[in-house]
């Protein structure tokens, strides 16, 4: 049992070490600007595409129960002026950003695990060393610098829908006006919250992109590896979402004390 | 370290020179050794066949010569340069001097047929669209498969993407062929095809070829050189009519095809 459990840890240590160095080797494929801006792009808008329904379903629901759980009860206390602050930072700090990322993890970091796996049991990433092409820059930059680029965005539907649902339960079910929910976000949400969260999800984008790759280009034994690839790559880049962003909300706060603080 | 292109092509060795040569090569995958100790030369413009039981270690050995898997120990060394110990930079100016075909083709299937083949040009060269283009062309008219650029790889058989493969490796004129296992699976007409385009294409483009395969027919048939791999190791090399005249058992259960003899069901190994 202990054995079973160091060698699982030896494993996932092992990974991040090449995970790690996968993500240098493609930084330095980036910094000397060699991206196909075309297969970017193309990334780029089938992540969007892929994601959007998704990631404003994930954004209305948030939004809107946020208000049906907390609204009565604000009510009750005389609070209601504060209901719309509070939906706005919940989404903007924490919500849209680890929502977005979880959902966007199972959308795209998967396809990207399983279309790589394919590529690596039918030889193809073979083929593409064979043809003197690396993998990383062929495969990996785009998908990593395309999930970086567009998890931010998608996270900025995500509040703005989310917003929109948090209004639309306050105004039909709890009677909040909306004049009052728009004071209470316009006098609570601060432009650096926003930037916090986005921030946080440019990291958040680049786990999933190097998750993703990397299980497909690990991926061995057919259909059955593909599948283990897809799976593990899900929880994988979500287990890391989790942990990294304990560490990137302390690093957001601290940097708004140390900065913006009145 | 100066890398210069020139010095990993085949140009200033005469046909019939030792081109590539490899050395007392080991390799194991776990406890599996699927390499113990092979050694081989290749001579610049022949058709090299590799044969030996299927799961034996055949295409690593393939794989080990293109770098994509790296020895144990031992080493191989190709126009005079030592092979294993390159880096992936001086291995990728050395892979534009290679063409490989490989078991299933491994065209890519996001990309169309000319996609596929125009690859490498677009990789690596500056010519136009235009001159691509042409080279495409010419290159599916060599491999019998005109005017089909615009296919995806799933709308071809089994036969089709083999020749697609083939254009795409020889797209650049490599000095140097790899094909693994060019005929399994495919009908009896299509391998007979096949065997003739690798000779035409060693005509043709005076590459030399070295070729997998557990099909004796196709080995006899285009072979100038047939090795029989067993065990890890080459345990005999010689002309079409040497091999078959061998004595060696191996070599002859191995021809025969039969049941009894030395090579049994333990000798065949899981291959990466």
């Amino acid at each position: 049992m202990i054995n079973f459990l160091l060698d699982e840890i030896k494993a996932m240590i092992k990974g991040l070490g090449e995970m790690t160095l996968m993500l240098a080797s493609g930084f330095s494929f980036l910094i000397r600007g060699q991206v196909n801006l075309k297969d970017l792009v193309n990334q780029m808008s089938s992540i969007g595409v892929d994601s959007l329904f998704m990631v404003s379903i994930t954004g209305l629901s948030t939004g809107m129960v946020l208000v049906v759980q907390m609204g009565n009860q604000m009510m009750k206390m005389g609070a209601e002026s504060y209901v719309g602050g509070i939906v706005a930072l919940a989404l903007s700090r924490e919500l849209a950003p680890n929502l977005t990322a979880i959902v966007v993890a199972g959308r795209i970091g998967s396809a990207m695990a399983a279309e790589i796996g394919t590529m690596a049991v039918t030889e193809q990433i073979d083929a593409l060393h064979t043809l003197a092409v690396s993998p990383i820059k062929y495969l990996f930059v785009p998908r990593v610098l395309a999930t970086a680029l567009m998890l931010p965005i998608l996270t900025i539907f995500s509040n703005a829908i989310g917003l929109a649902g948090g209004a639309f339960v306050s105004v039909m079910q709890v009677n909040i006006s909306l004049v009052t929910f728009k004071e209470s976000i316009l006098s609570t949400l601060l432009v650096r919250d926003i930037i916090g969260g986005l921030a946080k999800t440019v990291i958040f984008g680049i786990i999933i992109g190097t998750v993703g790759c990397y299980k497909g280009f690990k991926t061995y034994g057919g259909a059955e590896g593909v599948g283990k690839s897809t799976t593990s790559s899900v929880v994988l880049a979500i287990m890391l979402i989790l942990v990294a962003n304990y560490f990137l909300s302390v690093l957001v706060v601290n940097v708004n004390e140390t900065f913006f603080a009145q | 370290m100066m890398m210069k292109e020139s010095a990993y092509s085949a140009d200033k060795f005469n046909k019939g020179d030792t081109i590539i040569s490899v050395r007392d090569l080991f390799k194991a995958f776990g406890t599996k050794k699927v390499l113990k100790g092979l050694t081989i030369d290749v001579k610049k413009g022949e058709i090299l066949v590799i044969i030996g039981p299927s799961g034996c270690g055949k295409s690593v050995l393939l794989k080990h010569i293109m770098g994509l898997l790296s020895p144990d120990s031992g080493s191989i060394f190709y126009a005079g340069n030592e092979v294993t110990k390159f880096s992936e930079a001086e291995f990728n100016l050395m892979r534009k001097r290679f063409g490989m075909l490989f078991q299933g083709a491994a065209l890519f299937d996001s990309l169309t047929v000319g996609e596929n083949i125009s690859f490498g040009l677009k990789e690596h060269t500056t010519l136009s669209k235009s001159a691509i283009d042409e080279i495409v062309n010419e290159k599916l008219e060599l491999v019998g498969l005109p005017g089909i650029a615009d296919l995806k790889p799933a709308q071809l058989s089994g036969g089709m993407k083999k020749r697609v493969g083939l254009a795409r490796a020889i797209a650049m004129n490599p000095d140097v062929l790899l094909y693994d296992e060019p005929t399994t699976g495919l009908d009896p007409v299509m391998v007979t095809i096949i065997d003739k385009l690798t000779v035409d294409m060693n005509k043709k483009l005076g590459c030399t070829t070295i070729l997998v395969t557990h099909d004796m027919k196709s080995a006899f048939r285009i072979a100038d050189r047939i090795a029989m791999h067993f065990n890890g190791q080459i345990i005999e090399v010689g002309t079409r009519e040497e091999i078959m005249r061998s004595t060696n058992p191996v070599v002859k259960q191995f021809i025969d095809g039969s049941e009894e003899g030395p090579i049994t069901l333990a000798h065949v190994t899981v291959e990466k």
